[in-house]
């Protein structure tokens, strides 16, 4: 079956939400995993370590 | 103050052994942005591409002639765009200004469309018709003497200009590979075609018509024995808009 | 002495192969030249073929001058950067944006008064507006972000540039780009696709470039000796990769003819449009706001010698504002032919952007938290941080003109315009001068020249930024409310043409903004050339001299 306009559109209006929902989590779950914490403030100091 | 660089760092070959991992990562971050932006963008943009097939129920849409279709590349070179929308939005000042709100349809062998962003300049999608030639010819020799206050840029190059239409063949030749229904014949034809609509001349006008329904044909410029780049342009604005008959347009069985 | 020797000095691969790539580049270049359709085409075909000779003299020249070993990565335990590439795309992005500035304050008279428009072709409305805006964005823009990446790309990954050649190919090329692009719109190439116009061969060329940027930016991370990737980088990758895929997407085009410069493009009215606005609205995103944000990320902790505020939040900032981005572009065709669904998805997105961006500005203002006291000795910090500010309040803006509500009102109108320039002009314009004026006194390793002249420059430039954006708006809410005016009869109640008339002071007004807009910059292009050629007199050492 060839995709039609139809069902293309409800796709993107229906999965696009979840899609988006999932991509938010993952970021905020990686952004404040406390484990990275050290990580990132040893990054957040890399522009002042230059030589 | 400088400090010294880390001693696990000191040569360019043991750089390559120790960060692979690390290398990996910033592949990683790279494959991690092209996945976001590209889902994002297909999901709303692939749905479009198959409208064409389930939503177009309007009669009347043609391609440009060959005339039209250089004037209308005289409006792009000159960035008229860039003042004037064609694109009627459904609202009531502007239905009343300009006319019937635009379909998708009409602008559906545009290459590029030219629906604008500014209107420095009135919406032109419906141009066609609303003035006479003589009127576009003034306009665009001195805007202000026929609209006092006008801002616009005075184009009188245009008149002196004679249009380039050597390559025309090749023009619809392009536009047919990329889906606009120039017919063989059409093409076959493309150069008389350009000179029969910028005549009176009976029969090219009659034979242009056949190929192209409600095709215009008369000296656009008013500068006989010439085809100047004013008579494509004066040409493609009076064909704006009027090719859908909106007496036979069903509002109801288009809604998306 | 090498040579004598015995040791053979090889040219390497990539010089060789450029040599050879560039001497078929001339010779298409003249064989076009020759069969070209039209007269413009024909100079950027002898345009093409002068820039493949200067390169290929070039390269060879190079080869004979340069020592038989390779260019040492590190030196004394220091990398060894390369920072030729950059000097020279800050001092064009200097020289391009005074020209950008010029030619929209030209334009903006233009509006005001269209005698300006003197009836000769070159220079009428229509052609300069692209060249307005390609100047600014991608000539202005476009260079100081090569600048800027190459520069923090390097510091942060504490390692040279990658590649020889590539760099320098990298600046070069996109500067021929921009000529290429900026004379074909006076000379009537375009392909009318908004801050997309340059034709086929201008297109194709700047995709080369483009994959070079990105290879020799990703080689440099790739070879860093700092285990981070600090987030500054994330952005300019983002910004990156981002632009090859709209600018593959929003141009494939078929030309008439390999003759000719007029194309095609492959899409057609709904799709065209939605793809237009896609890229367009995607160019302000990873352009304009990507691009400038490793600038802020970079340039703000530096000049304020403290880390930024969170790093945490930059991270998120970062994915929801790629993520969120990417899926505005329909608010630019609110109430056309585009499919209602679409429009909504649009309008829901960029509001939801408002949060990312806002989360952005928050953490570049509060990294100056406990420096405060810098903004009042610092101009150039001020400077960055009234950019953030600007930032703050056109990623707000933005999201209220997306909805649709709103947008009947604004679109079409001056409104618009008004917005744009908060955010070029506040924005971009401030991060990238902020970044300027760090980079000259850096690069070239000697104080700049007058810090008061910052002074001068900021204060200038901030009130001709708001005499330009209050004109806008009030003129543009004036404009789109006399649009849809009634008469108590239920009549339109204004012409067209009164509502042309009735814009007239604020053109006027506009036009001053620009102006003082573009005294600022000349400040800073004197402060700049006085920084890198210091008159020796200044010196105090010369007084020593004995007088003649």
């Amino acid at each position: 079956m060839s995709p039609t306009y139809e069902a293309l559109s409800h796709f993107a209006r229906t999965w696009g939400l979840v899609y988006f929902l999932v991509l938010f989590a993952a970021a905020l779950i990686y952004a404040l995993w406390p484990s990275r914490q050290k990580q990132f403030d040893e990054s957040a100091r890399v522009p002042l370590r230059e030589d | 103050m400088s400090s010294p660089m880390p001693s696990h760092v000191s040569s360019a070959t043991s750089l390559w052994h120790k960060h692979w991992l690390l290398e990996r990562n910033s592949m990683l971050l790279l494959l991690a942005i092209v996945i976001v932006i590209a889902i994002g963008g297909l999901v709303e943009v692939v749905p479009l591409f198959y409208l064409r097939s389930t939503i177009e129920t309007v009669s009347g849409m043609r391609p440009y002639t060959p005339l039209e279709l250089l004037g209308r590349n005289i409006y792009v070179r000159e960035g008229c765009y860039l003042c004037h929308s064609q694109m009627v939005r459904p609202l009531r000042d502007e239905v009343e200004r300009y006319g019937h709100y635009s379909l998708a349809a009409e602008s559906e062998y545009d290459h590029p469309f030219q629906w604008g962003s500014e209107r420095t300049g009135p919406d032109l999608a419906r141009v066609g018709g609303k003035y006479s030639d003589a009127w576009h010819r003034d306009h665009l020799r001195n805007p202000r003497s026929v609209v006092p206050g006008s801002i616009m840029p005075a184009f009188r190059w245009l008149f002196m200009t004679d249009l380039d239409y050597s390559h025309i063949a090749q023009h619809l030749r392009v536009q047919a590979l990329l889906g606009v229904p120039y017919t063989k014949e059409m093409i076959a034809h493309a150069l008389a075609d350009v000179r029969a609509q910028d005549t009176s001349d009976v029969s090219g006008a009659a034979a242009l018509a056949k190929r192209y329904p409600k095709a215009l044909s008369r000296d656009f410029a008013g500068i006989p024995g010439r085809i100047t780049e004013a008579d494509a342009l004066i040409a493609y604005l009076q064909m704006l808009g009027t090719l859908v008959d909106f007496k036979l347009y069903n509002d109801k069985a288009n809604i998306r | 002495m090498a040579q004598a020797r015995g040791q053979v000095k090889y040219m390497t691969f990539g010089e060789g192969g450029l040599t050879i790539a560039f001497s078929a580049l001339a010779l298409l270049s003249i064989v076009v030249a020759a069969k070209a359709y039209t007269p413009g085409y024909a100079f950027h075909a002898y345009l093409f073929a002068a820039a493949s000779v200067a390169a290929v003299f070039a390269i060879v020249n190079r080869y004979f001058e340069r020592s038989d070993k390779p260019v040492p990565l590190v030196i004394d335990g220091k990398p060894n950067y390369n920072m030729g590439p950059v000097k020279l795309a800050t001092v064009l992005s200097v020289f391009w944006g005074i020209a950008a500035f010029a030619v929209g304050l030209w334009i903006a008279l233009e509006l005001a008064y269209p005698a300006f428009n003197f009836n000769i072709p070159y220079i009428e409305f229509g052609r300069m507006r692209s060249l307005h805006t390609s100047a600014a964005i991608f000539a202005f823009g476009g260079n100081i972000l090569i600048a800027t990446s190459f520069y923090v790309v390097q510091r942060t990954s504490r390692a040279r540039l990658a590649g020889d050649l590539a760099p320098w190919f990298v600046v070069l090329g996109y500067n021929l780009f921009v000529v290429i692009a900026g004379t074909g719109y006076l000379l009537g190439i375009t392909q009318a696709k908004e801050y997309a116009e340059p034709e086929w061969y201008a297109d194709l060329w700047l995709t080369i470039v483009w994959v070079t940027y990105l290879l020799v930016y990703l080689g440099t991370i790739m070879r860093r000796t700092e285990p981070h990737i600090y987030v500054a980088n994330w952005f300019y990758l983002a910004f990156i990769v981002t632009i090859a895929v709209l600018h593959l997407g929003n141009n494939p085009a078929v030309p008439v003819s390999i003759f000719s410069p007029k194309s095609y493009i492959v899409w057609s009215g709904v799709q065209d449009a939605m793809v237009q606005w896609w890229y367009g609205h995607n160019a302000v995103g990873f352009f304009l706001t990507a691009g400038f944000l490793g600038m802020m990320y970079y340039f703000i902790p530096k000049r304020a010698e403290r880390p930024v505020y969170s790093y945490r939040l930059s991270i998120i900032h970062f994915w929801a504002l790629i993520f969120l981005y990417i899926w505005a572009g329909p608010h630019h065709l609110h109430y056309t032919a585009l499919p209602d669904w679409t429009q909504t998805l649009g309008m829901t997105f960029s509001v939801m952007l408002w949060m990312p961006s806002w989360g952005g500005m928050i953490n570049g203002l509060m990294t100056l938290s406990g420096a405060w006291d810098k903004l009042r000795t610092d101009p150039v910090l001020r400077m960055m941080v009234l950019a953030v500010a600007f930032y703050g309040m056109s990623t707000f803006e933005g999201p209220v003109m997306s909805i649709k509500a709103v947008n009947s009102l604004s679109h079409y109108t001056n409104w618009t315009i008004g917005h744009v320039h908060s955010g070029t002009l506040g924005w971009v314009g401030f991060i990238s001068f902020g970044a300027i004026y760090c980079l000259v006194p850096w690069l070239w390793n000697r104080p700049l020249y007058s810090l008061r002249l910052v002074g001068w420059h900021f204060w200038i430039s901030t009130v001709g930024i708001i005499v330009y954006i209050a004109s806008m708006w009030v003129g543009g809410i004036l404009q789109g409310l006399m649009w849809r005016a009634y008469t108590n009869l239920g009549f339109l109640e204004y012409s067209f043409v009164e509502t042309v008339q009735a814009m007239h002071p604020f053109y006027v007004i506009r036009a001053i903004g620009g102006g003082l807009y573009l005294i600022g910059a000349l400040v800073m292009a004197y402060n700049v050339w006085r920084t890198v050629y210091p008159r020796e007199r200044l010196v105090p050492a010369v007084g020593l001299a004995p007088a003649a």
